[in-house]
């Protein structure tokens, strides 16, 4: 198993009000699967997966990530566990709009202690990987939604992260670019990266392997999909 | 993250927003150039002063009589010829000089035009005694004293400024004082030196016969002060205390007179020059202290404008100390940069400020050192601040900000 969370529970508190965002989640997902997590909009999706990049705390349970306790851990070791087993893909892109593709890339590697020539080969790989090669000395201004969004994929890939995580991230593009963006995952998929998906769309969802529903901050429903669609068009 | 990607990176960003960055850094830029600039100005005047007084002379010392209201000074107790003459005898002495003076305004080129002059009556001596340098004719001599003779040596400065020329031997001044008003002989032009001639409204100094002074003023034989050569310069404070008890043994009297000497004149000199310097300095600091805190609120605005990009930078693996680290040297960077355009402003400034003072400023490099090391220090201080704020932001609550 990749992710093994039990009893998970998020409670945001604003002063005297308190939302209870995740109640009592199980969950678990194994190396090269891709799921989908699916519900209304307040269900939790999000809080979920936030939880899971370990860039929010829980108010209670476990999280298993790679076999390490993640509520065990704190501080430089956490940034750590960011930066080498978790990519993360955000629905509005969150390229830092000074750096060009490629040196937006390269920084999960800076931090990482990657230098120099290995680390431009490894950015410029990556991106070829999303079909981005001709690209890499644009700033994000100068790029498309649908190009924005790949060049964040390479960048949540370029460290080899155990697992990819990614919220919403067709909710800003139109159909032809989602469907890119899913044959990009469905590629890498196959290639061996585990992927868990934030998404509203089922036409979207059908592209994976396993589908969860939630409702008011709980699994209402986790199936398999029988026959994924396969995205075309892409190279 | 290594140190050399973190200060490109930083450079990069401080670059982006150029304007921005040259209006924070202008106040280090002024607080650390006026630094350089007075203390350059303030260690060139030490200089000149220093090299003057030594020119004119280490052995000398100068003896003052003391009176005050609750000890006024009695027709016994005044400096006289004989007074000069008596230490003249004495073997730890080589030259004798004394003089009084009165201020006087004498007559320019237009007769209804004067300016201001500092009449010194003198002996020959003077010359030797105040290092006085005689670029045409001569200086006074032991016969302009003995007959008593109203001959004048002026300064180069004067003679241009009634003749339109210096070298101006044989003519003739109308000086009046407060006694009346006499026609002088020009035996000599000399050159000031002093480098402090001119400034502060200073009059210059005219020099004539001290028998014709005390003529002029009634003053029999007295003199305002004595100036003494001292023949040996390793005993000079012995042979002040030995002048000085001569002096009472000859006057009768105790307690009444003051000899010090020219190093003690110009430790006093430089002691308040060191003050006045060190004051302006302080303001220049306080400029400096100013420059800090904007340098600390425009990070403070920065680290705001930047939530989100600090919240993607630790979504991707940023320590809490790479954050910190980056706006730290953003903010060195920024008073780094401005340090250095300030003392390079400071430099030239402090050039072209002598040159209208007609000094030459001295840059020392201490205090280039302590401008270098005082503008990192107040980055470090006011980008420490914002530095922390940006690293203890939560990664969800950054990525969040709108
Ligand atoms: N920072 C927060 N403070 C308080 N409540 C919050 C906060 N973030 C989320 N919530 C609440 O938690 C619940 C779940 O929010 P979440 O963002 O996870 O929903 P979601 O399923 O991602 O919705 P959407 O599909 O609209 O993105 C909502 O009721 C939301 O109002
Ligand atoms: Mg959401």
């Amino acid at each position: 198993m990749i992710i093994q969370i039990e009893n998970l529970f998020k409670v945001y508190r604003n002063g005297s009000i308190e939302v209870t965002a995740l109640r009592d989640v199980g969950f678990s997902v194994g190396i090269g699967e891709f799921v989908s997590i699916m519900g209304q909009s307040g269900s939790g999706k999000s809080t979920l997966m936030n939880i899971l990049g370990c860039l929010d705390t829980m108010s209670g349970g476990k999280y298993f990530l790679d076999g390490e306790d993640v509520s065990l851990i704190h501080g430089k070791k956490l940034a750590q566990i960011r930066n080498r087993k978790i990519g993360f893909v955000f629905q509005s892109y969150n390229l830092l709009p000074r750096l060009n593709a490629l040196q937006n890339v390269e920084l999960p590697m800076i931090y990482a202690g990657t230098r120099g020539k290995k680390r431009r080969a490894a950015a410029m790989e990556a991106l070829e990987r999303v079909g981005l090669a001709e690209r890499v000395h644009h700033k994000p201004s100068e790029l498309s939604g649908g190009q924005k969004q790949r060049v964040a994929i390479a960048r949540a890939l370029v460290n080899s992260p155990a697992i990819l995580l990614a919220d919403e991230p067709t909710g800003n593009l139109d159909s032809r670019s989602g469907e890119e963006i899913m044959s990009i995952f469905q590629r890498l998929n196959r290639e061996g990266v585990t992927i868990v998906m934030v998404t509203h769309e089922p036409d979207i969802a059908n592209h994976t392997n396993r589908i969860v529903a939630f409702k008011d901050g709980r699994i209402i429903s986790d199936e398999l999909v029988k026959n994924p669609v396969q995205a075309g068009g892409q190279k | 993250m290594n140190i050399f990607e973190s200060i490109t990176s930083a450079a990069h960003s401080v670059l982006s927003n150029r304007m921005r960055s040259i209006l924070t850094m202008l106040g280090i830029i002024i607080g650390i150039s006026a630094v350089i600039m007075i203390t350059s100005i303030g260690q060139g005047m030490q200089n000149t002063m220093n090299e003057y007084f030594a020119e004119f002379g280490a052995g000398t010392l100068i003896v003052n009589m003391r009176q005050n209201a609750a000890n006024p000074a009695t027709r016994r107790d005044m400096l006289t010829i004989e007074s000069m003459e008596f230490l003249s005898n004495h073997p730890d002495v080589s030259v004798v000089s004394g003089g009084s003076w009165s201020n006087a305004r004498v007559q320019l080129r237009n007769p209804t035009e004067t300016t201001s002059l500092f009449i010194i009556g003198t002996d020959e001596n003077y010359r030797q005694a105040q290092n006085v340098d005689v670029r045409f004719g001569r200086f006074l001599a032991s016969i302009d004293n003995e007959r008593a003779a109203p001959v004048i040596v002026i300064d180069s400065t004067l003679a241009r400024e009634i003749f339109g020329r210096t070298d101006v031997v044989g003519e003739t001044i109308r000086v009046t004082f407060w006694s009346g008003t006499i026609d002088f002989n020009v035996i000599g032009v000399y050159r000031n030196a002093d480098p402090m001639a001119g400034m502060f409204g200073m009059s210059t100094e005219a020099y004539i016969p001290i028998s014709y002074f005390q003529r002029l003023f009634n003053r029999d034989n007295v003199v305002d002060q004595v100036l003494v050569i001292a023949s040996d310069l390793n005993r000079l404070d012995e042979t002040a205390e030995e002048i000085t008890r001569l002096l009472h043994l000859f006057h009768g009297n105790e307690d009444r007179y003051q000899v010090t000497t020219i190093m003690q004149q110009i430790d006093m000199l430089n002691n308040i020059l060191f003050m006045v310097t060190g004051f302006v300095v302080l303001v220049a600091l306080i400029s400096l202290a100013v420059g800090g805190i904007g340098v600390m609120n425009i990070m403070l605005v920065t680290v705001t404008e930047r939530t989100r990009e600090i919240g993607i930078r630790k979504s991707l693996g940023a320590t809490n100390g790479n954050i910190l680290f980056q706006f730290l040297v953003e903010a060195m960077i920024l008073t780094a940069s401005g340090g250095i355009i300030g003392i390079f402003l400071g430099y030239y400034g402090g050039f072209v400020l002598g040159g209208f003072m007609d000094l030459t400023p001295a840059v020392n490099i201490p205090t280039v050192v302590f401008t270098v090391l005082a503008s990192s220090l107040i980055g470090i201080i006011s980008g420490v601040y914002p530095a922390y704020k940006a690293a203890k932001l939560d990664p969800i609550v950054a990525l969040r900000y709108e």
